[in-house]
């Protein structure tokens, strides 16, 4: 115990420089991998803005144009040798674009898509109130994309920022592009997005087959 | 000097607790770092395994639209009226059939995910329906009985505790056929003679299966000999049901109709004649007018046109013919030919179907003002036999053909000034059912919906063979999809 009498300066120096050395090298891994986490980091908001745009329009266009009564059957003209049916309305909306359009349903069953006001979904409306709009209106502009519910949401609500760009296809029962709405059977959306300027962006893509049309 | 080492000596251990609270620095960043790495997979994977549940829901509303209703009676003992269960899986208060509790995809086990699929029938007692299967359709009144053509199918996919559920509105192009014959139309005019010999003459509401020759063995409860709409006759002024009756005016006559019972008190034996006959609500006109406008928009219908330009002036009854339909030496092939050359000759053959692929032939006949338009001729003297669903729309259908004509299914005349003749010396037999149906309640005195001067005339009820055309059908369509 009587060796044990501590360490002299020099002692002391020499450790700091070993350590400072050895702290120098460790600073140049520690801000790489800072580095390297903050890309991922902006990568996986990236992810999750294009996810949640996507997801979101998906599950509503693959249900545009609900429309629960058996539609009129149409056997003349071209209808003739096919099957075809009379819609009082069409699961998207007029002069749908590349950067938006309006999805629409008849919720309450009465054979319309409101324009405007609140309907009676049988299912999700509680004890027979009116409470969501029949037309959904999806637009990109200016890096967002936003969502208005018609008689719900007083003004376009911005559901995703971030995005580079978004681009809507339409495409009609034999696959051919499309811009008539009572013809379009499917849908495709690309969405990119990147939450910082130098971050990573990343693209989502997929094709919707309207199931009511 | 001797401060500096006193106080060195008084820094001995202070080691462990700087090693001690370093590395617990340490671990909680590792720590951290890892749970926040951990978030993003969880959230991949949440996403992922809704989306595998939403497509299980999607594959329970396939499995169900392919292997249990698309070609089924719903009516039929195995669906809607089969095994009902209340509540539980069909939701508080609704009666449903559970088609599947555990679904698996092809080749996979339920660790793939499973889907659950009830199917039920839309409910006038439950407010939701009306506007589930849309507001201009007229609920159903029984959670077994199919009536409007609309069911609401709902499938639920879970995997790894996601759930998704998908809700159908399933539509098809059902008939709720309750007699052997059916007037559902405005005029319910008949005719018959006497039977010119024993057995020559049926109208049996009972159910013949397709292998039956003497008797009946089908389980189906006995149905209508001859079913009427429900109210009066502008014409005659008598109920639909009188005035179909009046056609039956001796009992020879009315001994070859029989069926389910309805006692109204005329003094027939049970189960025969007039007590045979009587109004039904479950076909109308416009049930017969949606079904047709149906079967003629299904790709499988084999459409022909039956035209007064192209017409055979006079035929066997000296009566203007669109159509003639001709037999061949094989019995499921006909020749139907019409009086045009040029564009608008129609001069081919049709094949009649088979049990396992019955035909869709729809034949458009042509509003005649003067009732005596027949839009298809059946002639011929060798048997025909066809299966599946015949259709003439806006012109008669008469029977001259001198050997035997079996259609086994469906066989429909419907439109204005229409009527189904079987004319002298012809021999016909329809198993399943015969439909006449009169849309124009102007038509003249003396026209008949219903003409029989055969020699042989069978029509038995016969729920295979109207199953079996139905199916050829497969018309059932899901007409509104959404995701619960």
């Amino acid at each position: 115990m009587s060796n044990e009498r501590g360490y002299t300066l020099a002692e002391m120096m020499v450790v700091c420089a070993i350590v400072g050395l050895v702290m120098a090298s460790l600073l140049g891994l520690v801000m790489t991998g800072q580095r390297a986490y903050w890309y991922g980091t902006t990568q996986v908001d990236a992810q999750q803005t294009a996810r949640v745009a996507v997801e979101r329009m998906v599950k509503e266009i693959r249900e545009a144009g609900y429309y629960p009564q058996a539609p009129t059957p149409i056997t003349t003209g071209a209808c003739a040798t096919m099957l075809c049916y009379q819609y009082s309305f069409d699961a998207i909306g007029n002069s749908p674009s590349a950067t938006s359009l309006t999805l629409q349903y008849d919720w309450n069953g009465d054979g319309v898509s409101a324009a405007s006001g609140k309907v009676n979904d049988p299912i999700l409306c509680a004890t027979g109130s009116g409470c969501r709009g029949e037309r959904i209106t999806y637009s990109f502009s200016g890096g967002a994309l936003t969502r208005q519910e018609v008689g719900v949401d007083s003004s376009p609500l911005t559901i995703a920022s971030g995005i580079t760009s978004l681009a809507f296809t339409y495409l009609a029962a034999d696959g051919t592009v499309t811009s008539t709405p009572s013809e379009i059977r499917t849908i495709g959306v690309s969405v990119t997005a990147q939450t910082d300027t130098k971050g990573a962006y990343v693209t989502m893509s997929d094709r919707i087959r309207l199931r009511n049309r | 000097m001797n401060r500096i080492s006193t106080w060195i000596r008084d820094e001995r251990g202070v080691a462990l607790p700087l090693a001690m609270i370093l590395l617990m620095v340490l671990t909680l960043m590792t720590i951290t770092f890892m749970s926040l790495g951990a978030v993003e997979p969880q959230i991949s994977k949440n996403l992922s395994d809704a989306a595998r549940a939403r497509q299980l829901a999607e594959s329970g509303i396939e499995w169900a639209m392919s292997t249990q209703i698309g070609n089924q009676d719903l009516n039929s003992s195995t669906l809607l009226g089969g095994t009902m269960t209340t509540g539980g899986a069909c939701g508080t208060g609704n009666t449903c059939r559970v088609l599947a509790t555990a679904g698996t995809l092809p080749g996979l086990t339920s660790s793939a995910g499973t889907f659950a699929v009830t199917l039920r029938n839309d409910l006038n007692t439950n407010a939701g329906d009306q506007q589930l299967i849309g507001t201009n359709v007229t609920r159903d009144s029984s959670t077994t009985v199919d009536s409007n053509g609309l069911v609401i199918l709902t499938s639920t996919g879970t995997y790894n505790g996601a759930v998704r559920s998908i809700t159908a509105v399933v539509s098809r192009g059902n008939l709720n056929i309750n007699a052997a014959v059916s007037l559902p139309g405005v005029q319910t005019d008949t005719y018959t003679d006497a039977p010119p010999c024993s057995g020559c003459y049926s109208i049996d509401g009972r159910d013949w299966k397709l292998a039956d020759t003497s008797s009946p063995t089908g389980a189906t409860p006995t149905k209508l000999g001859i079913a009427t709409y429900t109210g009066t006759e502008t014409n005659t002024g008598l109920s639909y049901e009188a005035n179909a009756e009046a056609g039956f005016d001796s009992s020879a006559k009315r001994g070859y109709v029989q069926g389910k019972d309805v006692n109204d008190g005329s003094g027939d034996a049970s189960g025969t004649g007039r007590r045979t006959i009587a109004a039904d609500s479950s076909l109308t006109p416009t049930i017969i007018q949606n079904f047709v406008s149906n079967l003629a928009a299904n790709p499988l219908t084999q459409v022909l046109n039956s035209t007064q330009a192209c017409q055979y002036s006079s035929g066997s009854s000296s009566k203007p013919e669109g159509l003639r339909m001709q037999s061949t030496s094989t019995a499921n092939v006909v020749t139907v030919k019409n009086n045009c050359s040029g564009a608008d000759q129609i001069n081919q053959t049709v094949n009649l179907g088979t049990a396992t692929s019955p035909a869709l032939l729809y034949i458009k006949g042509e509003f005649d003002p003067s009732s005596n338009f027949i839009g298809l001729a059946v002639s011929g003297s060798q048997n025909i036999t066809g299966y599946g669903i015949l259709v003439v729309e806006e012109a008669d259908l008469s029977f001259f053909q001198t050997s035997q004509f079996k259609w086994n299914g469906i066989v429909i005349v419907t439109g204005r000034n229409v009527g189904v003749g079987f004319r002298a010396n012809s021999n016909t037999e329809i198993r399943g059912a015969l439909i006449a149906n009169e849309t124009y309640g102007a038509e003249a005195g003396g026209y008949f919906e219903f003409l029989n001067q055969a020699a042989t005339m069978k029509i038995r009820y016969g729920k295979e063979a109207i199953d079996l055309a139905l199916r050829g059908l497969y018309n059932t369509r899901i007409s509104g999809y959404r995701e619960n």
